[in-house]
């Protein structure tokens, strides 16, 4: 499958070649003087007013999959064995492995931002820049790999690439609007760069006794300035040729925003004696889209062994050849051109609901915990945190939490230093939990593929 | 306050670093023993019928209609001539004959005038019975006759002069002398023809009596005109190609009158002896006509035809172990009889040689047979040299007057290992063989006996035949193959066939290399099936898979020629495969 298989590589590779992360910095949801957590909370505002370093206000990267080492790693006999290994069977492997294979990845750049106190609130103004890129297959795509072939009919269906890549810039505004009561929210302007969103509806294959037969239906968005696919001639045996998607050409020397949007968050916080309860919602919006490219198997297209019927007469290469050639047709994009109108794609959307607890016999010991849900994407997300918070001093806070949820176990934690004129912190929201042991120089292989990191440097005043 | 922090770090740190690193998953030991699977695979397969046509290039191997059937054979047709044929001419010289001479006493011839006579005129007058004159040896040798002239009886010749001086030397000019009978043993056989009435000639024995023989001066000539000898009167004898006709030519008898008017006194009297010249002449022998016996062997560079060689048949049929009794080949043959005019006839044997590279075959007609055209006609005559008499027959040949002269052999001719370099048909002795000419015109003659020919041989074979065909395809170095196991591999199909052979058919898997594992499988299809299901099971298992082999044993199941329109139809086809490639992920 050429054409559909290089359009994946090649959104992958523009998700992955940027530095990773995506919505991240939990760790910090009820951490003090965290200078972003209005971007998880409209409602939150800050102690101090202050201006981001351009750049590197708050910069970050994730990585969140449910897959998981064990998915294919197995211990038989005391050793750990891969999946392919005979001892390990198909409805084994089957029944371990996730019915969907979810990655998301993604980076978030805070190019630039400030917060203030005003009108008797907290208002932040930023712009960033966001890619990410998610991906989920079923199941059944391994399915072959591990059973082998047999006289079956595997139906693989959805799998689905997306990559964006927008700017944002948005204004925030959150004010106590009664005694512990704080509403806020978030209007931000999106400025599309690039979207690739691939879906291979369906992969049917039926190996069937008297017949195999193999269908596939895929379409391809992309949407940008300047995106246009590459195509070249593919020239079948019999000399009768035809025009696929081959990659994508990109005309501009200064990237251009092809797509605009808005998008708002809003959110809540509550606080009562010790106890503080959150809930937000975030990217409820959308990017229009002015100019989208449409590549398309144009339907279904079916190649099936019935066709073919072989001779004795003579070598049967035209035979093979015509298979072959119907093949490579199986997974060959049309180019067809662009979209009429407008295109417009809901950006995901979370739901974040948390609560907080200072300990009565320490209050600068917090413990908390935070359901998020994320919706719209590739996949849906969720993930639950719980933890402790510890603001030893006023300057210093870190936090450490447990979260479980669609990319598995993991350790939260942050480190936040505050001082009027230099703010620093660091975290990291999924670091895995568990490792095998590898060979050195890498002592150590993670067994999930989660992770997160964010960083920033701001200047509060 | 402080130590509530440090126990909480602490408490963090544990938990990420020491408690969190599963042991058992050590991926420096991991096993990558792995392996991709083929689970009892059934690989649908769609096979066109099977035609012949599509297999058999046609090449020696050609597709032959007759009475509205096609069938495959191998065929040669071409033409045939012999050297022209005639007879020399029968001649010879005429010999140089020997006069005979003799001198007679006629005792006293003195006479005392009778009463009457006056002294000085006395009459003379007597008549002789003369015998005993020498033997005069005859002999006359022809030219070398013609080899094919086995015999001859006689002959007819152009007008040979013969002529027999007769002259008494002595006779007084006064006397008068007549040969009132002359016998002569003369050359026996002989056909006079012009005789006088006073000449008589009994070719039998040979004597030729004249009578009232008039001589003057006691010469006397008896001129003869032969234009024929009767050979086995004469004696004759045909020996080393050179007829010799010989006798004796003898003067047995002569009456001879003499009479003379003489006057003793003169000293002129009646001779007391005569001296006798016999003279014979015969002249040149010319023969135009001959009875007797002849017999040719038929000769010339044409009358050998050209090997039909068998270097482009298809390549099954080429193999060591293909033994083909064909059920019945055939060879054709048109012949005409230029000889039917002077009531003759020819015939000529027929074998048929396979040239091997061990040596050559050779296969005769059934009880050495010759093929025979009638002296009685020109023909054509057409014949059909086979074990049966073919049901359908070449149409150029087909005729009413086609005879069938039986050819048992012939179906061996492409038996034995593998085929034979080329096949030889030959004319074993040709000829005219002897029989009698009566009274043939010695002049006559033909351009030679021409003919064609047709071999085929449809592809029909008998029991005990087999073709084999062995194809191996080995050498294969496909990565993906490396390390796959076989463990079972099956073919299952119904077979319908209208060809009139039955296969055998056997494959073989090959590992790599030459001490590889092979396991093979085996099955057989019916000449003629019918929805037949055939199975063919490869049992043990196969690594690293190098090659595979095709045997394929094919046997008769009944005579029906190979026809270009013969099918074979494999129906439901079923390859199971159950296997595993194995490999390390490492």
């Amino acid at each position: 499958m050429k054409s559909i298989y290089r359009i994946m590589a090649l959104a992958a590779m523009a998700a992955v070649s940027q530095p990773l992360l995506a919505q991240e910095g939990y760790s910090g949801y009820f951490l003090d003087n965290y200078t972003y957590r209005f971007e998880l909370n409209p409602a939150a505002g800050n102690n101090m007013a202050y201006v981001s370093l351009p750049g590197a206000g708050n910069a970050g990267a994730s990585v969140g999959s449910n897959l998981d080492m064990r998915d294919f790693i197995y211990i038989k006999g005391g050793k750990p064995v891969y999946f392919t290994n005979p001892q390990v069977t198909t409805a084994e492997f089957m029944s371990n492995l996730p019915e969907r294979l979810n990655l998301n990845a993604g980076t978030n750049v805070k190019l630039l931002s400030a917060g203030f106190n005003v009108l008797g609130g907290y208002a932040n103004i930023s712009v960033g820049t966001h890619q990410r890129f998610g991906a989920t297959l079923p199941q059944e795509v391994l399915y072959f790999e591990k059973n082998g072939l047999s006289n079956e009919d595997l139906e693989i269906r959805d799998i689905r690439l997306r990559t964006d890549a927008y700017l944002t810039a948005g204004v925030n505004y959150s004010r106590e609007i009664t005694d512990g009561f704080r509403i806020g929210a978030t209007l931000k302007y999106i400025a599309g760069m690039a979207s690739v969103d691939m879906r291979v509806n369906k992969i049917d294959i039926s190996l069937g006794e008297k017949v195999w037969q193999i269908s596939s239906n895929a379409d391809c968005y992309m949407s940008g300035h300047g995106l246009t696919y590459s195509t070249e001639t593919y020239t079948a045996a019999d000399g009768s040729s035809n025009r696929y998607v081959s990659g994508v050409d990109y005309d501009r020397k200064v990237p251009t925003p092809g797509g605009s949007g808005f998008a708002a968050d809003f959110g809540a916080e509550w606080k009562w004696q010790g106890l503080t309860v959150s809930a937000s919602l975030l990217d409820l919006g959308y990017i229009s889209w002015g100019r989208t490219m449409l590549a398309s198997t144009n339907g279904t297209r079916v190649f099936s062994t019935d066709k073919y019927s072989f001779s004795a007469s003579d070598d049967n290469k035209k035979e093979l050849d015509r298979m072959k050639d119907d093949l490579a047709r199986l997974s060959q994009l049309e180019d067809n051109g662009e979209v009429p109108g407008l295109r417009q794609e809901n950006l995901p959307f979370t739901v974040n609901a948390g609560v907080d607890y200072a300990m009565p016999f320490w209050e600068k010991l917090h413990v908390s915990a935070i359901a998020m849900y994320q919706f719209g994407n590739v996949f849906n997300v969720n993930e639950y945190r719980v933890g402790v918070n510890l603001a030893p001093q006023d300057k210093f806070s870190f936090a450490a939490n447990y979260s479980t949820g669609s990319y598995g176990d993991g350790l939260g934690w942050m480190f936040n230093f505050t001082t009027r004129g230099f703010n620093i912190f660091m975290g990291m929201d999924r670091l895995p939990l568990r490792y095998a042991r590898g060979n050195a120089p890498v002592a150590f292989f993670p067994m999930s593929l989660s992770a997160s990191v964010n960083a920033g440097i701001n200047i509060p005043f | 306050m402080n130590n509530k922090f440090i126990y909480a770090a602490v408490l963090a740190s544990a938990a990420l670093a020491g408690g969190c690193v599963d042991s058992a998953y050590d991926l420096s030991q991991i096993d990558g023993t792995s392996e991709f699977k083929v689970n009892n695979l059934v690989l649908p397969l769609n096979v066109e019928e099977i035609t012949l046509k599509d297999l058999v290039k046609e090449g020696e191997i050609k597709v032959v209609s007759s009475q509205g059937k096609e069938f495959y054979a191998v065929t040669r047709s071409g033409t045939f001539s012999t050297d022209p044929v005639g007879l020399n001419e029968v001649s010879a010289i005429a010999p140089i004959i020997p006069s005979a001479v003799t001198v007679v006493n006629l005792g006293s011839t003195q006479q005392a005038p009778r009463k009457g006579e006056s002294r000085v005129s006395v009459n003379f007058e007597k008549v002789y019975d003369l015998t005993g004159f020498p033997v005069t040896k005859f002999s006359m040798s022809t030219f070398k006759l013609d080899d094919a002239i086995i015999a001859l009886h006689s002959i007819r010749t152009l007008p040979m002069d013969i002529k027999i001086r007769i002259e008494a030397q002595g006779v007084p000019s006064a006397m008068t002398v007549r040969f009132n009978e002359v016998v002569f043993q003369f050359l026996k056989g002989l056909t006079l023809t012009g005789l006088p009435e006073n000449y008589s000639y009994d070719a039998a024995s040979g004597v030729l009596k004249v009578t009232g023989l008039e001589c003057e001066g006691g010469r006397a000539v008896l001129p003869l005109t032969a234009t024929g000898i009767n050979l086995e009167q004469a004696g004759a004898t045909l020996q080393d190609g050179v007829l010799r006709y010989s006798g004796d030519i003898q003067l047995q008898k002569l009456q001879m009158y003499c009479r003379m008017q003489y006057d003793p006194l003169s000293g002129v009297t009646p001779p007391t002896e005569l001296r006798f010249e016999i003279s014979p002449e015969v002249g040149n022998l010319t023969a135009t006509h001959a009875s007797g016996r002849i017999g040719y062997t038929l000769s010339g560079d044409a009358i050998n035809i050209p090997p039909v060689e068998f270097g482009t048949l298809p390549e099954f049929l080429n193999s060591d172990r293909t033994d083909l009794r064909l059920a019945n080949p055939q060879i054709y043959l048109k012949l005409n009889n230029p000889l039917a005019g002077n009531r003759l006839y020819y015939q000529t044997g027929v074998q048929i040689r396979s040239n091997r590279d061990e040596g050559s075959s050779t296969y005769p007609l059934d009880n050495n047979g010759v093929v025979k055209v009638n002296p009685m006609s020109e023909g054509p005559y057409y014949f059909v040299l086979s074990p049966q008499m073919p049901a359908v027959q070449l149409p150029e040949y087909a005729t009413n007057s086609l005879e069938h002269v039986s050819f048992t052999g012939l179906s061996e001719i492409l038996s034995g290992k593998g085929l034979p370099r080329s096949i030889d048909i030959q004319l074993v002795d040709p000829q005219v063989p002897p029989q009698d000419i009566a009274d043939i015109d010695l002049s006559w003659g033909f351009p030679g006996i021409e003919g064609s020919y047709s071999f085929l041989a449809p592809i029909a074979l008998k029991k005990g035949s087999e073709i084999f065909y062995g194809e191996t395809f080995d050498g294969w170095d496909i990565k993906w193959l490396e390390d796959v196991e076989i463990d079972r591999l099956t073919l299952e199909a119904d077979v319908t066939s209208t060809l009139p052979l039955g296969f055998k058919l056997g494959a073989m898997l090959m590992e790599k290399g030459s001490q590889g594992a092979q396991v093979s499988a085996e099955t057989r299809i019916d000449g003629n099936a019918v929805n037949q299901h055939i199975t063919l099971s490869f049992a043990g298992s196969v690594r690293n898979l190098g090659g595979i082999r095709f045997d394929a044993m094919l046997t008769p199941d009944s005579e029906e020629a190979l026809a270009p329109g013969q099918t074979v139809k494999l129906s439901n086809i079923r390859v199971v495969i159950n296997g595993a490639k194995k490999y390390n992920i490492n």
